[in-house]
C-alpha cells in the first residue's frame, strides 16, 4: 500500500466511477496529463459507456461537464490509439479479463459499484488497484491487500434508535414553513395524504412539500434527509429532497421536485389497466419505461445510494419517456439503511430481518431489480404468480416455483391472460436471465439487465423480429379499452378524479362523487396528527405529485404510525 | 375450468385481499344502527375504490344474518353496486353466517389459485349487536368458532370480531378470535370511524405488506419513545 501518482504504471483500467466522482478535480487533471503523453494504455469495460449513458440521461448539473470531459479524454486516447474496450458486461467478467492483461492497474473509487461488488464478494484480483477516496489515491498490490486495509462500512448507530420526535407542532394548508436557510415556503394546497405524511403544493409550482405525521420523524429519518439534501441529487426525474422544512423551529418535513403521472403499479396492473391508460402502447413503450427506470437505479447506485424498497408504486409514469422516482426518503444512503421493504420484492435471505438492522448490498438490490424487470415486462405480474400452486406466495418464492420454462413447456401453470405469449416472445437473452434468477437463484447485476433490455429495444426499433406479434404489449392477444369497466385515465389526473369525472357507466363514479359531500370522510382531513385547524383545501383533481403513498392510510383518526 | 366464472376475478395483477363482511341484521339493528351500517359500508367501498392501492387489490363479499343467512354481495360482483341492507327479524344466526363466510372465502381462494392470482390471507369481519339466537344457534356458533380458530391459528384468516352497543355477549364474541385480546367495541354512531379504520388497514396490508399481526393491535400511539426537539437533536449530534 502506498500513495502515489499515475506515473507508476503505463497501463490502467478505468472504472467509470473515477470520471463520475473526480471530474474537475486535480486527480482527474493528473490522469488526463498522464494519458496526454501518448504512452499510457487505458482499458474500459462495456459498463463504462453504459454508465455514462445513464448519467447523461438524467440531465443533472454534472452531465454536461462529464460529457465534455469524456469527449476530451477519449479523443486524446484515440489519437494515440491507446483506448481499449474489453467486451464484457458486469464486475466479475471485467475483472477476469483484466487479470489477463500484463502490467495493468485498476483505477476505481471507494463507493463505486465495481469496488463495492468486489469487496462484498471478496472477488480475487491479482493486479494492482488504485483506490480513490476523498482527495487521495492509494495504490495496493492486489485485492487481498486492498480488502484488508479498507474499512467496512458499518451501519449508523442512529438506525437502531426507536425514539421519535414529538413536538405538538402541526402545520397544514395556509401555513408557512421555513427551510434550513430561512426561506419561507407556503403550503398552498394539499395533494395527498399518506401513511407517513401529507404532500402539499407550495408557492413554487416546481416544488412540493412533504410534511410528516406525528411519530414518523426518527433520528434515522432526519439524519438521512439531512444527508440527502447535502448530497443534492439534481436529476430532473428523481424526486430527491431539496430542503429540510421546519415549523416554529421544529423539523416537520422536506421539499422535493414535483413529479407528474400515475403510479406505475396502477398503470401496469394487467391488460385492462395498461390498455386503458395507454391504448396506443407497443412493446417498445414497455421496454422504454423499463430502461428509464434502470438508468435511474444505476445512476443512484453510482451515487452510493441503494433504493432498497423497489416497487412499481414508487415510480410515477407520465409517458414511456417520462417517469419519476418517488418516495426517495426511504432509500439507503451510505451507512443509513432503508427501513422498509415487502416480502414480494426483497430477496428471501432478508425475510424476517428487521430492515433497520443491516445495510443492503448491491446484490440484494439486483434481486429487487430482476423482480422489477419481470413485473414491467409482464405488465404488473409477479414472477411467482402460479396457477394451482402453493397455498401462499411465500412458499412459491422460497421454492423458486417459477412457472416459465426455457422450452415453453408447462404452460398450464402460467396465469391466464396472455402471459405465456409474453414469455414466448421475449428475446432469449432476457428469458435466460429471468430463468437464472427466478428458477435457479443465479444473480445478474443491474448493468446486465440494462444491457439486455437495451438490446431488446434496439431489436424492436430496428424491426429485427419477424413476427408482428412481437411488437405488441400483449402478443397474440387482442385487448381493447374497456370504457365501462374502468375509468379512462387522463394524464395529470388521479385515479380518484378519473373515477369522479368519468363519463363511463361506472358504479363507483356516483359513490366517489358523493364522498366530497360527506363531512369527515375521504376528502377531508381528519388526521389528528397533522391538522391544527382543518383547512380542508385538498385538491382532489391532482395526482400524487411526488409521493408514493398516494391516498393510503393515515387519514383516519384511529390510526397512528404504521410500521411497514 | 371449475364452477366459477373467471371474469369475476378481473385481470388485475395485484395481490388480492379478500374481505368477507358478516353482518347482523336482527331486529335490534333497526333504525339508526342499520342506517349507519349502510352508510359506513358505502363509504368503505368508495374509499377502497378511490384509493390507488386498494382499488383493484381488495375483493369484497357481504353476508347478512337475520331471519336467514343471505349472500347479498358475492365476490366479484361489486360492479353492480351495494344493495340496501335492512334489519327486521328476531333471530341472530351468527354461527351460520360465519360458516357461510368461511365457505365463500375458501371458494374465492380456490379461484385465485386456479387462475394464478396472488392473495393475502382473507379477512372475516363480523359485526353483531347481540348474541347467537335461533334454532341450533349455539351449536352452530361453536362450530364456527372452532373453524375460525383453526384457520386463525395457522395464519390463514384474520378475524375482526366487532360488537355494537351494550346488548352484545362479549364473552361469546371474543371466542371468535384467538389473537384479538378483546372484541372491537363500537357505538353504532361510530360506524363511519370503524369502516375508515378497516379501509386504512386494508390499504396498509396491500400497499406496504403490513404484517397481519399488526391488525390485532389497534393502537393510536406511534411505536418507540417520544422525545422533544432538544433531546431529538442531541441524538443527531451524538452520531
Amino acid at each position: 500500500m502506498q500513495t502515489g501518482d499515475f506515473g507508476q504504471y503505463n497501463c490502467y483500467a478505468l472504472d467509470y466511477s473515477f470520471l463520475k466522482e473526480f471530474v474537475g478535480t486535480s486527480l482527474y487533471r493528473d490522469l488526463f496529463i498522464r494519458v496526454s503523453g501518448g504512452d499510457c494504455d487505458i482499458y474500459v469495460g462495456k459498463d463504462f459507456k453504459l454508465l455514462h449513458q445513464c448519467v447523461t440521461h438524467q440531465a443533472d448539473d454534472q452531465s454536461d461537464l462529464l460529457s465534455g470531459s469524456l469527449r476530451d479524454l477519449i479523443g486524446t486516447l484515440l489519437n494515440f490509439k491507446k483506448i481499449h474496450q474489453i467486451d464484457v458486461i458486469g464486475s466479475k467478467p471485467f475483472l477476469k479479463e483484466l487479470s489477463k492483461i500484463e502490467g495493468v492497474c485498476l483505477i476505481t473509487t471507494r463507493t463505486s459499484i465495481l469496488f463495492k461488488r468486489m469487496i462484498d464478494l471478496k472477488i480475487e484480483f491479482n493486479k494492482p488497484i488504485c483506490l480513490l477516496e476523498g482527495e487521495g489515491a492509494v495504490f495496493y498490490e492486489n485485492s487481498s491487500e486492498c480488502y484488508s486495509m479498507v474499512e467496512e462500512t458499518k451501519i449508523s448507530s442512529l438506525a437502531a434508535k426507536t425514539e421519535y420526535l414529538d413536538a405538538h407542532v402541526f402545520c397544514n394548508v395556509g401555513d408557512v414553513v421555513q427551510t434550513t436557510s430561512g426561506k419561507s415556503i407556503l403550503l398552498s394546497s394539499r395533494i395527498s395524504n399518506g401513511a407517513e405524511g401529507m404532500i402539499f403544493k407550495t408557492n413554487d409550482p416546481r416544488i412540493v412539500a412533504k410534511i410528516y405525521h406525528r411519530g414518523v420523524i426518527t433520528p434515522l429519518r432526519w439524519s438521512k434527509l439531512t444527508r440527502m439534501v447535502a448530497r443534492g441529487i439534481k436529476a430532473v426525474e428523481i424526486c430527491w429532497p431539496i430542503d429540510l422544512l421546519f415549523y416554529q423551529g421544529v423539523p416537520v418535513g422536506y421539499t422535493m421536485r414535483f413529479g407528474k403521472g400515475s403510479t406505475l403499479s396502477n398503470i401496469l396492473d394487467g391488460p385492462d389497466a395498461v390498455t386503458n391508460a395507454f391504448p396506443d402502447w407497443k412493446r417498445v413503450d414497455i421496454v422504454d419505461t423499463l430502461l428509464n427506470l434502470l438508468e435511474k437505479f444505476l445512476y443512484l447506485h453510482m451515487n452510493d445510494i441503494i433504493i432498497g424498497d423497489i416497487q412499481l408504486k414508487n415510480a410515477l409514469l407520465y409517458s414511456s419517456a417520462s417517469c419519476y422516482l418517488i418516495d426517495m426518503d426511504s432509500c439507503q444512503i451510505g451507512n443509513l439503511p432503508c427501513p422498509v421493504g415487502t416480502e414480494e420484492f426483497t430477496p428471501t435471505e432478508l425475510w424476517g430481518h428487521n430492515f433497520v438492522d443491516f445495510l443492503r448490498t448491491l446484490r440484494h438490490e439486483d434481486y429487487c431489480i430482476a423482480m422489477l424487470v419481470f413485473s414491467v415486462l409482464f405488465c404488473g405480474l409477479h414472477p411467482y404468480a402460479t396457477r394451482n400452486g402453493k397455498e401462499t406466495l411465500r412458499e412459491e418464492i422460497l421454492e423458486r416455483n417459477f412457472p416459465y420454462k426455457l422450452d415453453n413447456s408447462g404452460k398450464e401453470s402460467i396465469p391466464l391472460g396472455g402471459y405465456d405469449h409474453i414469455w414466448e416472445y421475449l428475446p432469449d437473452r432476457i428469458r435466460n436471465m429471468l430463468y437464472d434468477v427466478f428458477a435457479l437463484g443465479i444473480n445478474h447485476e443491474a448493468i446486465e439487465w440494462y444491457a439486455a433490455v437495451l438490446e431488446y429495444k434496439d431489436n424492436l426499433i430496428s424491426n429485427k423480429f419477424e413476427d408482428p406479434e412481437s411488437y405488441k404489449v400483449f402478443p397474440k392477444m387482442d385487448y381493447h379499452k374497456t370504457p365501462d369497466a374502468a375509468p379512462v385515465m387522463v394524464k395529470g389526473r388521479s385515479f380518484k378524479s378519473n373515477i369522479i369525472y368519468s363519463d363511463a357507466n361506472n358504479p363507483f363514479a356516483a359513490a366517489a362523487r358523493s364522498i366530497d359531500d360527506t363531512p369527515g370522510l375521504v376528502a377531508t382531513n381528519t388526521s389528528f396528527y397533522a391538522s391544527r385547524n382543518r383547512k380542508d383545501n385538498t385538491e382532489n383533481n391532482e395526482n400524487n405529485g411526488g409521493t408514493g403513498d398516494g391516498d393510503r392510510g393515515g387519514r383516519f383518526p384511529f390510526f397512528g404510525k404504521r410500521k411497514k | 375450468m371449475t364452477d366459477f366464472n373467471a371474469s369475476d376475478f378481473g385481470n388485475s395483477t395485484k395481490r388480492r385481499l379478500p374481505i368477507c363482511f358478516c353482518l347482523d341484521t336482527s331486529g335490534s339493528m333497526q333504525g339508526d344502527p342499520i342506517k349507519q351500517l349502510n352508510m359506513g359500508l358505502q363509504n368503505f367501498l368508495s374509499s377502497i375504490k378511490a384509493n390507488d392501492d386498494t382499488r383493484s387489490a381488495t375483493d369484497i363479499a357481504i353476508i347478512t344474518f337475520g331471519s336467514s343467512v343471505d349472500i347479498i354481495l358475492p365476490f366479484g360482483k361489486i360492479g353492480k353496486g351495494l344493495p340496501e341492507i335492512s334489519a327486521s327479524t328476531s333471530l341472530t344466526p351468527i354461527g351460520e353466517g360465519v360458516l357461510t363466510a368461511l365457505e365463500l372465502l375458501d371458494a374465492r381462494k380456490k379461484g385465485y389459485r386456479e387462475l394464478g392470482i396472488k392473495y393475502f390471507q382473507p379477512w372475516i369481519v363480523v359485526i353483531t349487536d347481540g348474541a347467537p339466537m335461533g334454532p341450533n344457534a349455539m351449536a352452530n356458533y361453536r362450530t364456527a368458532v372452532a373453524a375460525c380458530n383453526e384457520l386463525e391459528k395457522n395464519d390463514k384468516l384474520v378475524v375482526f370480531n366487532i360488537g355494537v352497543g351494550n346488548a352484545v355477549d362479549y364473552d361469546l364474541l371474543k371466542q371468535l378470535s384467538i389473537k384479538r385480546p378483546e372484541p372491537i367495541s363500537v357505538a353504532s354512531a361510530e360506524f363511519s370511524k370503524l369502516f375508515e379504520f378497516l379501509g386504512s388497514s386494508s390499504s396498509s396490508v396491500v400497499s406496504s405488506g403490513m404484517n397481519d399481526d399488526a391488525l390485532y393491535n389497534i393502537s393510536t400511539e406511534p411505536e418507540g419513545e417520544s422525545v422533544d426537539v432538544d433531546e431529538f437533536f442531541r441524538f443527531l449530534e451524538e452520531e
